[in-house]
């Protein structure tokens, strides 16, 4: 009989379990291809640039992004090829990215030239084989400005013969900052500099809410330039629509805060409450009607 | 021949239904000899090698969850797409198996059914311990459990999961009483046992007050008939509120109006299928032949045919309607249960849950105490996974999905964590279980001694 139950338990288990189980079939080791690593060089504001680093590899044919990647990372190189000012040893995380300043103990090193190189170089992994990359840069530089006829100016520079020069040709993005990424200001999406290293945008963008003076912040940049890589500049004008926080949000309703739920909830569910939880108390009065009703029978006896 | 126990004894009924010595006709069995029968015993063989692997269950359990507690959520497999996994799961499961309280002890009852008073124990046991790890397993579902006291605090009354935490608490109080106050007249027999007992004073502290009076019985069966009133609005509130944890958010599955009585007609079958195989090992390891008969297997069985049916009507306005309109947002998450991966797992629940149930029991030799185990078994496995297929394939499939998550966010399957967690909730509430039927009588004996009384009264 004992058997007979643990038998018909297990044919249970077992209609069940390879149902549960096909749905989960065992993952297969994925296929992955070499490690890539890529340099972007920004300068925000014109003041101390930094790097981000991203490291990929593909993986069942898909490129992946490869978290934990160890790399060092280089300013300039020297005669034999190898990294000269080390800017950092940086660890992707989980998105493969990882970012660094470079540091003040390079500020000779960077200061001695317009054009610098950035070398980034990984070891051999269990995983990966060594692996490096390098980019180059001309430093240079981006300044805006802005007219009362909502017109916004912006300028690209680049050092040259130790002074700022004008560059021509280059494409510059101009537009308001926003939560999730910057809004172009007109209809064009960018514009490219004049002989004076010069685009002029119209704000065509009117009644964007702003904050409460109606501040808006204006943008130019320039993106993945192969020559000065990327450059940003901000700029706060009061072009935008004043903010005014909406009061709604504290009234009463299903979407309140704790202390503003609406009158019917309020009353029907403490209604609810009372009356159950009158009943488990006036049950637990009967229980100690009870108790004391027995103490009586004791004294009795 | 003359049965000897006086019953109209205005002072002491109780007491003296349990004690006097009595003879009955022929084949009927004497009150000493159900006392005997009835009272708790000490664990053989089988029932220490059973509290072992269920102490064993729950000891990885609590290594798991320290591990958690440790390392955070991440120990586990639930990512942005699946956030909420097995635990959830398994809190739907306790929530529903805890219906059962409501169903054998008050609906039963209130309808005047009296072949349930052998059952009524195990199910109100069952729906205390089932009730009390479904509290615990939201609370192993938060990844920061210090902060638990922050939802009395701040929570919002406009939020499901506060009705919920309110609901839980409140059946949880109403089942732990209608447990404890038909108990209360046990307790005296207990007392009064010549056999020694190691919880003698655990008998005394919970009932030495009860001495049987007329009055107290009176106020006793006062305090069960609200009881029975009050704990059936409170059992259907607690799952529908549960089913409306998921039918108040816009999701593939979860956005229906059918949710609550779903939900409750499911809880209700899976209470049946626990008592159906609560009964089976009780009636075998505590020979309790006697007591729970051939009748109540048969009657259970019909119960159970009947509550399977609607569960299945239920299931079909679930499924068949949005399938016959398949809205293409709502595409993905179908075929995945009808014809994708979950498939096996939809089929099986469905199969062996439901329709394999309602064929066996339907069949009169169908709901003998055997083939009730079996189906009994099939209907709780099956309503764990159906609770699974509940929560995890819509989380799969969201009308919004996001953009650049890894694939591993994609699918769901619980790590070692999660499994040992969930195995050792399971088995802790098997444990409670059996030892409150180590500790008390599982088959209430002053109840069956008035029930022997009166039918030899009526003859």
């Amino acid at each position: 009989m004992k058997k007979n139950i643990i038998n018909s338990c297990a044919v249970v288990l077992l209609f069940f379990i390879p149902a549960f189980s096909g749905y989960f079939a065992a993952a297969q080791a994925p296929e992955k291809g070499p490690l890539k690593v890529s340099l972007s060089y920004f300068s925000n504001d014109n003041t101390l640039p930094y790097l981000t680093v991203n490291a990929k590899a593909k993986i069942d044919g898909k490129f992946m992004p490869v978290p934990g990647a160890e790399i060092s990372l280089y300013l300039d190189k020297d005669s034999t090829g190898k990294g000269l000012g080390l800017i950092a040893k940086v660890v992707t995380n989980e998105k493969g990215k990882a970012s660094t300043d470079i540091p003040a103990s390079l500020e000779k090193i960077w200061k001695a030239s317009a054009n610098h190189t950035f070398l980034a170089i990984t070891d051999k992994t269990k995983d990966y084989d060594a692996t490096s990359n390098e980019l180059s840069i001309v430093k240079a530089r981006i300044t805006v400005d802005t007219a009362d006829d909502k017109n916004v100016v912006a300028k690209v520079t680049e050092f040259k013969d130790n002074q700022w020069v004008p560059v021509k040709g280059v494409e510059v993005k101009i537009g308001i900052k926003r939560l999730g990424g910057d809004l172009q200001i007109g209809d064009d999406q960018s514009y490219t500099t004049d002989s004076l290293g010069m685009v002029k945008g119209e704000f065509k963008k009117t009644g964007m809410p702003g904050d409460k003076s109606g501040n808006i912040i204006l943008v130019a940049k320039v993106e993945d330039n192969d020559t000065y890589g990327n450059l940003r500049i901000e700029k706060s004008e009061p072009w935008g629509v004043k903010f005014v926080a909406n009061a709604d949000f504290f009234q009463r309703a299903l979407w309140g805060s704790q202390f503003h739920s609406p009158f019917w909830l309020v009353f029907m569910a403490y209604s609810i409450v009372i009356g159950v939880w009158g009943t488990i108390i006036y049950l637990i009065a009967l229980l100690v009607k009870i108790k004391k009703l027995g103490k009586q029978e004791d004294k009795l006896s | 021949m003359e049965n000897s126990v006086t019953l109209n004894n205005e002072k002491n009924p109780g007491f003296n239904s349990a004690f006097a010595s009595t003879k009955r006709k022929k084949g009927a069995l004497t009150d000493e000899e159900i006392i005997k029968d009835l009272l708790p015993r000490k664990f053989g063989k089988q029932g220490i090698v059973w509290i072992s692997i269920l102490v064993l269950f729950c000891l990885v359990g609590a290594f798991a969850y320290f591990r958690q507690l440790k390392y955070g959520l991440i120990v586990t497999n639930m990512r942005d797409y699946a956030s909420w996994g097995i635990y959830i799961s398994n809190f739907v499961f306790f929530v529903a198996i805890s219906l059962v309280g409501s169903l054998i002890t008050a609906v039963l009852r209130l309808t005047g059914v009296h072949w349930s008073t052998p059952l009524t124990r195990i199910a109100e046991i069952i729906a205390v311990s089932a009730i009390t790890f479904a509290a615990l397993i939201i609370i192993v579902d938060m990844g920061r459990p210090e902060r638990f006291y922050n939802l009395f605090l701040y929570g919002r009354l406009q939020s499901p999961i506060i009705w919920d935490v309110t609901v839980i608490t409140t059946y949880f109080f109403i089942s732990l009483l209608l447990l404890y106050i038909p108990l209360l007249p046990d307790m005296q027999i207990l007392l009064a046992s010549k056999e020694k007992s190691p919880f003698t004073k655990l008998y005394k502290f919970l009932g030495s007050f009860w001495k049987g009076t007329h009055m107290q019985f009176r106020i006793s069966k006062k305090a069960i008939n609200i009881l029975c009133i009050a704990i059936v609005p409170v059992a259907f509130s607690i799952h529908t509120v549960t089913s409306w944890l998921f039918a108040t958010t816009y999701r593939p599955g979860w956005d229906s109006t059918n949710f609550g009585p779903y939900f409750i007609s499911g809880a209700f079958l899976v209470g049946a299928g626990a008592v159906s195989v609560a009964m089976y090992i009780f009636r075998k390891y505590y020979n309790l032949k006697n007591y729970i008969t051939y009748e109540h297997f048969d009657k259970m069985g019909k119960v159970t045919v009947m509550l399977a049916l609607l569960y299945m009507y239920f299931n079909v306005n679930e499924f068949l309607v949005p399938a016959f309109k398949m809205k293409k947002p709502e595409q993905g998450f179908l075929d995945s249960l009808f014809v994708g991966d979950f498939a096996p797992l939809f089929w099986a629940a469905i199969l062996g849950g439901m329709i394999i149930p309602i064929i066996v029991l339907i069949f009169k030799k169908g709901r003998h105490p055997f083939p009730m185990f079996i189906v009994g078994i099939m209907i709780v496995v099956g309503a764990w996974f159906k609770r699974y297929l509940i929560v995890t394939p819509t989380l799969l499939h969201p009308f919004l999905p996001m953009h650049n998550v890894p694939a591993s966010y994609k699918h769901y399957f619980p790590s070692w964590e999660e499994w040992a967690i969930a195995m050792g909730s399971l088995a802790g509430a098997l444990l409670v279980v059996t030892i409150f039927a180590r500790i008390f009588p599982i088959i209430p004996i002053q109840e069956t001694l008035i029930e022997q009384h009166e039918k030899e009264h009526h003859k």
